[in-house]
């Protein structure tokens, strides 16, 4: 894997900082002077980082959790203000993300047996306090990154708050890492609204294991806590109810369908994948109603395995249905009430799991891919370990 | 100067458009913008600017602005955008989110 850019670093020459130090308006002045000597203390705080990652990086059945401040500008990873087993910062969105990479670590190991992020026990990297006013959160495909809402807004203004707030957020973004080094689900279309969806399916189980809550229990709401009060909703998405999250009159009404018939094909968002994603939201959403108990144990290790082992980067709604009732089948038996349930769930966004897959090279795909994946496995290993 | 804004993406895959024509708007508000404009020094950015790869979650930005016979497009993903860029897309949200037409 490449290691990260320093988003400032790259993308600003350096002459054109010094031409801004020299021309510049006095803000902008001292704005360029502070990034050119950034670099001095950057050396300095380097190498305190290079001894974390490295410990991060090591390989161990344990948590290694990494948390830096960017201290509201865009450097990441920032400065490091917690490692593992450093106790409490009383910085709510530093302890949160610790808190939060800690659960997520926790219910993909203590459930389906995986050592983090590429089951090597990869450090799990956290950016708190990114940019000022940055109502978002986002996988760089190394880290976690997290900013503070509204904070730079009057208050009747703000709409988020901080994007720690939520647990299954945390989940969410850590999942993308796991996808990004097993089915690899490109970033767009269905298999990016699938890519989404799994985000928000083991985003919103790390929740439910922590709150002990079974599926009938559960409100299945992914962000509930980043809406300021001035908001009318519940949260970003709802898994139960897509389309239902939220409708307030500056952010609209939430448009995710939870049926094929609704698919909407738009020209941004990388074709919608944070919409069309409330299609496969909805099928786990039922298939775990039907198995019932907590959704984390059968229907959760059903969609694991099948991220896991059985989805291509160009995978489709029909071929995750057709993948995870494979899955069901081998882990519950052929005809369990598990992949009957599993048949219940995609039949309720108009999609037949059961049906034989229509996409030719789906057969030598679910041969080949954990052939490929072990391949990977080997060659990952043989590689110096990431930064 | 006409101004027209778009986001989409981000966590929350919520879009926002607006198109903004300066003379419009209060004095003090249009020379804010136009300042801003020249700070970024926008006219000079290239028309892409695309980490090197698509970062789950991430916002994504598409920018026109027109003015004195100059039209320019940036089309940029936000931790490619530079920092001098940054206060302009926070307030053209920030007048998006007010003016929401989609
Ligand atoms: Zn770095
Ligand atoms: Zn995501």
């Amino acid at each position: 894997m490449p290691s990260h850019i320093h988003p400032l670093y790259c993308i600003i020459p350096p002459h054109m900082l010094m031409e801004i130090a020299e021309r510049g308006t006095p803000e902008q002045r001292d704005r360029a002077r502070e990034n050119l000597n950034v670099s001095n203390a950057f050396r300095a705080q380097r190498m305190k980082q290079a001894l974390a990652a490295a410990r991060a990086a090591m390989p161990s059945d344990g948590k290694q959790r990494v948390i830096y401040d960017a201290k509201t500008g865009t450097n990441l990873p920032g400065h490091l203000v917690r490692i593992e087993g450093d106790g409490p910062t009383h910085d709510l969105a530093v302890d949160e993300a610790y808190d939060g990479s800690g659960a997520t670590y926790d219910l993909y190991h203590d459930i389906y047996g995986r050592n983090s992020i590429d089951d090597e026990g990869l450090g799990l990297i956290s950016t708190v306090h990114y940019d000022l006013g940055y109502d978002n959160a986002f996988w760089d495909g190394s880290q976690m990154v997290y900013g503070d809402g509204d904070e730079d807004l009057p208050e009747p203004e703000r709409l988020f708050n901080r994007f720690t707030a939520a647990i299954d957020i945390i989940g969410h973004e850590l999942t993308h890492g796991v996808t990004e080094h097993e089915a690899q689900l490109v970033y767009a279309n269905q298999s990016g609204a699938l890519n989404e969806s799994m985000s928000d399916v083991f985003g919103v189980l790390v929740k439910q294991r922590a709150l002990n809550q079974t599926a009938a229990a559960a409100d299945w709401i992914i962000g509930a806590g980043l809406f300021s009060p001035y908001v009318n909703g519940q949260g970003i998405r709802s898994m139960k109810a897509p389309g239902t999250a939220y409708d307030d009159p500056i952010l609209g009404k939430d448009p995710q369908p939870d049926h094929m018939n609704d698919y909407k094909e738009v020209p941004y968002d990388n074709g919608g994948v944070h919409i069309n994603s409330g299609i496969p939201n909805y099928a786990f959403y039922v298939t775990a109603c039907e198995i019932g108990g907590f959704a984390w144990e059968k229907a959760g290790r059903i969609w694991y395995v099948t991220l896991r082992d059985k989805l291509h980067p160009q995978s489709t709604f029909q071929n995750a249905a057709n993948l995870t009732y494979q899955a069901a089948g081998e882990l519950y038996g052929s005809g369990s009430l598990e992949q009957q349930a599993v048949v219940t769930g995609w039949a309720a966004v108009g999609i037949n799991a059961a049906a034989p897959s229509v996409e030719p090279g789906d057969g030598c795909a679910a041969l080949l891919n954990p052939l490929l994946n072990a391949v990977n496995r080997l060659f990952r290993q043989s590689q110096p370990p990431a930064q | 100067m006409n101004v027209e804004f778009e986001r989409s993406g981000g966590l929350m895959g919520l879009r926002l458009h607006v198109i903004i024509d300066t003379g419009t708007l209060p004095e003090h508000e249009a020379l804010a913008l136009h300042d801003m404009v020249e700070t970024a020094r926008f006219f000079d950015l290239p028309e892409t600017l695309d980490t090197p790869a698509a970062y789950p979650d991430q916002f994504t930005y598409r920018l026109t602005i027109d003015t004195e016979g100059y039209t320019h497009t940036v089309s940029m993903t936000d931790t490619a955008a530079p920092p001098e860029l940054q206060p302009l897309l926070r307030q053209l949200t920030r007048m998006a989110r007010s003016a929401r037409d989609t």
